[in-house]
């Protein structure tokens, strides 16, 4: 149940209409407010971090000059407002999520402490021999855990093979074996960007005993979820990558692992009572799962980002980064000294090189034209299986970007020698 | 920028050692070559020295590894620099070419083609790139010579 990728051709009124629409949101974004070295700021890497609207940013600050106080520990009327914005986030992520109830929210501090906590938290599921079946494409946070667990617990991980950089249903069903326990997976890698068939896989594995763990730090702000549709145990969740703050993440935790999750961290908030004797009483989910203070600020500003995309409409922003996407793509083969690594499917991000030219000088070169790509492994270090490639440039768009934008990268990137890369470190 | 070079030749120079970079992927079969690798933090460049040391000097290096053109061509014009040098004068050698990275005062003469990296300093984003091989040649040199050290 692949999400609809259809671009919509640039001359479509269709097209022009939400052209129109989030053009106007640019004014929202300080940042895209601002000169760098004379230049208009381009930002093609959402992947990194996303733009944030100014409602987001003063949500911050009014906390700290309004409601500057500790929830849960307090009893004047700001600590119980606090305690109510916290459960109105909560609310809201789990709308965003598809999730049946707001307890199975729980707040981190980033998609790699959810990540990280996933592995960790599941640990005692697993013995000697088990086996996590992930990708060669998925993001270091997810798998150096696994890593560890792997040494520490005997578990094996074996890698799925992958059709061009897809994920082929009938080749997954074919690698469940008996001991697989976990299945590790993106929904959509930060690399090639393709949508990994999650619906299918959670649905395929509901009844067999088998984990579903899915880190959806990059596909949360491009594609639409439903974690209880399609049968996820838990998943990761990025704020900042979301208009969100950064220090901020979620942990989506299925009510039905709420009694055997391990908690990541333990302390302060999380526990009932403990005693002289070692023993101690922890609270019920989500606040078993959120041991000390939280990030107050940041919770308060992630609800407002939140509101904001939901305002926006998640299907409009698709439709239109799809469009811009497409037509990246179709005129970036047009360029002979290109090479683009993603054109199996089609994918939120672009993953290229420039013949002759070490990524990371492509991405200086662009830089001193005001305009912010990626350069290198993208955290994703087994990609090479995929790839053949090691270092790429990566382009990720957002709704906040135009037409001309790409227009104005385009006329760059035909442009672009090594000499040229040189010639911008010399005077 | 270096009055020897003007800057049409010094685009080439870069050119030239980032292609074509020098002792590049030698054939090492001596066990007595000492290795290091060295990935930037910061960025991808990712390379491997190999330097033979015998006696009181650089007999011969290699280095392997990919690396964008400041790192490669760099480290491929400091490889020639220091082949067949004492130790005294390799410290002196890289000392220099450290100072001139930091935007100090530093010995033109004894850098060769290394100058065409004299303003790398200005752009602080680029200064790891040109100090990468640097940093991984200092290392092996420390380590060679606390070891002749403990010996004698």
């Amino acid at each position: 149940m692949k999400t609809d990728f259809s671009p919509l051709p640039l001359e479509s009124p269709a097209f022009k209409e939400l052209e129109q629409k989030f053009k106007a949101c640019r004014k929202d974004f300080p940042m895209l407010q601002q000169k760098i070295e004379g230049q208009n700021f381009i930002y093609f890497d959402t992947a990194a971090t996303s733009l944030k609207p100014q409602k987001v940013i003063d949500a911050c600050t009014h906390y700290y000059t309004h409601l500057g106080l500790n929830a849960h520990r307090g009893d004047f009327s700001i600590n119980h407002r606090l305690e109510q914005e916290m459960q109105s986030c909560r609310e809201l992520a789990k709308n965003f999520l598809g999730a049946k109830h707001s307890e199975e929210i729980i707040f981190t501090s980033g998609a790699t402490a959810s990540l990280n906590a996933m592995a960790y938290g599941f640990q005692d599921y697993l013995k000697s021999g088990d086996i996590v079946l992930t990708t060669h494409l998925e993001h270091a946070s997810a798998l150096l855990p696994w890593f560890d667990l792997a040494k520490k617990k005997g578990i094996i991980i074996k890698y799925l093979p992958l059709e061009k950089g897809l994920v082929e249903l009938e080749t997954f069903k074919k690698q469940i074996e008996p001991n697989v326990k976990v299945v590790l997976m993106t929904h959509m890698s930060n690399t090639l960007g393709y949508e990994n068939p999650i619906f299918e896989i959670g649905n395929f594995l509901k009844d067999k005993n088998i984990l579903f763990l899915v880190d959806a730090a990059q596909s949360a702000a491009h594609l639409p979820l439903n974690v209880e549709n399609a049968c996820i145990d838990a998943l990761a969740i990025s704020c900042h990558k979301i208009l969100g703050p950064t220090g901020l993440g979620l942990l989506y935790l299925h009510q039905k692992h709420h009694s055997t999750f391990k908690p990541l961290f333990l302390g302060g908030g999380s526990n009932a009572r403990f005693s002289e004797d070692g023993s101690y009483q922890l609270k019920y989910a989500p606040t078993k799962f959120e041991s000390g203070t939280q990030h107050l600020a940041g919770i308060l500003a992630f609800k407002e980002a939140l509101l904001y995309l939901q305002a926006c409409d998640l299907k409009a922003i698709h439709s239109y980064e799809q469009s811009l996407m497409h037509y990246l793509k179709t005129e970036l083969q047009k360029i002979e000294h290109i090479e683009v690594y993603n054109l199996e499917a089609p994918s939120s991000t672009v993953l290229f090189n420039c013949k002759g030219i070490f990524a990371q000088d492509a991405a200086h070169y662009f830089a001193s034209k005001g305009i912010a790509i990626r350069s290198g492994h993208h955290c994703a270090k087994l990609s090479h299986h995929v790839l053949q490639q090691d270092e790429t440039l990566r382009i990720t768009l957002s709704f906040y970007n135009t037409l001309e934008e790409l227009n104005q990268f385009l006329y760059h990137i035909k442009q672009i020698t090594l000499e040229a890369c040189i010639a911008l470190y010399l005077e | 920028m270096s009055p020897k070079f003007d800057a049409l030749t010094m685009k080439q120079l870069i050119m030239d050692h980032y292609e074509y970079p020098r002792n590049y992927k030698l054939k090492i079969k001596d066990s007595d070559y000492r290795m290091i690798h060295m990935a930037s933090d910061s960025c991808i460049d990712d390379i491997k020295l190999f330097v033979k040391f015998q006696e009181n000097q650089l007999e011969s290096i290699s280095f392997e590894g990919k690396a964008c053109t400041i790192s490669t061509a760099s480290t491929s014009m400091l490889t020639e620099l220091v082949k067949g040098k004492s130790l005294e004068e390799i410290n002196t050698i890289l000392q220099n070419y450290e100072q001139m990275i930091a935007l100090e005062a530093y010995d033109e003469q004894l850098l060769g083609e290394a100058v065409v990296f004299a303003g790398v300093g200005k752009q602080a984003n680029r200064i790891n790139c040109a100090l990468l091989g640097m940093k991984a040649l200092k290392q092996l040199l420390k380590d060679y010579e606390k070891e002749r050290n403990a010996h004698v």
